[in-house]
């Protein structure tokens, strides 16, 4: 017997199954035939020589990681870096060469409020170490160009996309989003879609090189 | 005579220039026909990659990667399922191990493929073009009959590969592997002595293995200036290291040393889907993965090598069933901010034969 009022549309119950493929149905209890635990605990952090070297020759800026992470991974003061980076490139047993990649983590709830994270791979021994910085919205971090060319525009995407400044940088601008762009799209509380983030020409003045690209508007 | 005074000039080459391969803006400064310098432009097919990531689930984002590298989006998968897994407690089946080297090395193929026909266009050689396509075309009918779609696939998944290999896909690889060398000597009959194209290519746009290093260089740009470096022997992941193969070395570091060390690596990534086509294990395609799949608190950065060098994706979980993170280490952008080194005192239409050297995809370098 129903109500006259009553919906065809059940409501959802925290408990029943939902259409198949919707994220959210994890209120389903755990079948026995998954091989892969959901939950499955975190792993310890790596070990490796090269982290103890490390954390012996700079007792008071490096620091060991508790999360888990696929390469080995420390933990670096931010005033420490460009001496830690040094280290990393000069070092013979080191020898960290080739810098492949830096990305940007934001953590709005923490302080600091940004984690650098860089990749750093020793083509000659093989090896290979990530590096993690903690940068607060305020902090400048010290540009590793001069070191690795690599960082460049590696650097200047994450000046752009989530609005973390360099010092030392030849040419720190943005790169993927336009130069008038407002906001900072990886940014965790970056609101999608909130309003008109793109100013379009304004700003363009011919006079005093466009957008700030070098070249346009000036000889 | 009063001496002549020369000024410099900037022109645009881009956002619409054939040679460009898609929507990259190249700023000049130059002075007669000598370049000073390029500002590389790029962001223009910028999509949000990463951030759409963060609010997709896990299974959701694969198909986002097609559209990185959208010449081999097989590789894409792949070097993300890689990561991802990291995080989970998965053993992946042997075959489907077998079949996911056999998708990214067919991927590398149609990427070489296209790189070499539209580079041979763009320095004057049309007919090239019309061949590598004919071969491509194969490639991407097979790959149709193996999961349905020609460029944007979503095959590789967590686990394994979302369809086994069946009888008529390995029948029309084997059948297309069975003519495919004798077509590389084809090009090379075309190119490789060929006086325009030695020309146009040789001890153009150098790049030192210095500085190729400093860069961060990687793929077929890395090998041209004399590095072997090759993530597939040098940090072996899924089955290669059972495979038998060479990596390719160029010495001077110029255009025509990556065409060479291209065609050498189509050689043997036929050479290599052979030998996996053999080995194909039976058994299944895939392990038995939960419906609702949720990572592992953690970090994981896996790296590739992609058709146009380290393809790598850095993911941090945060144990719910969206990334928390995905960043997306893509080759061609890093390789493309070689290019105002490589394109330094170049004559103004040699900027087209290092840009073509270098083999970028847009969707790739914006992402």
């Amino acid at each position: 017997m129903t109500e006259p009022d009553s919906t065809p549309r059940k409501p959802d119950t925290p408990g029943e199954p939902r259409t198949p493929g919707t994220p959210d149905a994890a209120g389903k209890p755990a079948e026995a035939r998954t091989p892969a635990r959901p939950e499955a605990p975190p792993r310890p952090a790596i070990q490796s020589p090269i982290i103890d070297a490390l954390v012996q020759r700079f007792p008071a800026a490096v620091s060991r990681v508790e999360e888990e992470t696929s390469w080995p991974c420390v933990r670096v003061a931010l005033t420490s870096l460009p001496e830690v980076a040094g280290f990393l490139r000069k070092e013979p047993s080191l020898d960290f060469d080739y810098l492949t990649c830096v990305s940007g983590v934001d953590y709005p709830e923490r302080a600091p409020r940004f984690d650098l994270v860089y990749h750093f791979v020793s083509l000659k021994h093989k090896h290979t170490l990530q590096v993690k910085v903690g940068v607060a919205e305020t902090d400048v971090v010290p540009s590793l160009t001069s070191t690795w060319k690599g960082a460049d525009w590696n650097e200047r995407e994450v000046f752009d996309l989530l609005g973390v400044n360099f010092s030392g940088h030849p040419d720190l601008r943005r790169i993927l989003m336009p130069e008038q762009w407002k906001g900072h799209p990886l940014r965790k509380d970056y609101v999608l879609a909130d309003e008109d983030k793109f100013p379009g020409d304004e700003g363009f003045d011919p006079e005093k090189g466009g957008w700030g690209v070098p070249g346009v508007g000036s000889k | 005579m009063p001496e002549l005074k020369t000024d410099s000039l900037f022109i645009n080459m881009g956002p619409q220039h054939p040679s460009t391969h898609g929507v990259l803006r190249l700023g000049l400064t130059i002075e007669g026909e000598r370049v000073v310098n390029v500002f590389p432009d790029v962001g223009f097919l910028h999509r949000g990659i990463e951030k759409l990531a963060e609010s997709r689930t896990y299974i959701q984002t694969i198909p986002l990667t097609d559209r990185l590298d959208y010449m081999s989006g097989m590789s894409n998968n792949l070097a993300y399922v890689l990561a991802v897994e990291k995080l989970l407690d998965v053993e992946v089946p042997r075959r489907a191990e077998f079949i996911r080297v056999i998708v990214a090395e067919m991927s590398r193929l149609a990427s070489h493929l296209i790189w070499l026909g539209s580079f041979a266009n763009d320095l004057g050689a049309t007919t090239p073009l019309i061949y590598c396509f004919r071969e491509r075309e194969d490639i991407l009918d097979a790959l149709e009959i193996l999961c349905g779609a020609r460029m944007t696939f979503n095959y590789v998944r967590f686990g394994g590969v979302a369809r086994d290999a069946t009888p008529p896909f390995v029948e029309k690889l084997r059948k297309f592997l069975s003519i495919f060398d004798r077509r590389v000597d084809e090009y090379e009959e075309l190119l490789t002595k060929n006086a325009i194209f030695t020309n146009r290519t040789r001890g153009v746009g150098l790049l030192t293995r210095e500085e190729a290093i400093s860069y961060a260089a990687s793929g077929p740009v890395l090998r041209g200036s004399g590095v072997k470096w090759d993530l597939r022997k040098d940090a072996p992941y899924s089955v290669y290291p059972e495979m038998d193969f060479v990596i390719p070395t160029g010495e001077a570091g110029d255009a025509y040393d990556r065409y060479l060390v291209r065609l050498v690596e189509m050689r043997q990534a036929a050479r290599i889907i052979r030998q996996a086509l053999d080995g194909l294990p039976e058994g299944d395609f895939t392990a038995k993965m939960p419906r609702v799949l949720k990572p592992r608190k953690g970090e994981a950065y896996s790296r590739i090598e992609a058709p146009k060098g380290e393809l790598g994706f850095y993911v941090v979980s945060d144990g719910t069933a969206n990334p928390y993170r995905v960043k997306i280490r893509a080759p061609s952008f890093i390789n493309l901010a070689t290019i105002p080194t490589m394109c330094k005192g170049a004559l103004v239409a040699d900027i087209v034969a290092v840009l073509g050297s270098i083999d970028i995809v847009l969707g790739e370098v914006d992402r």
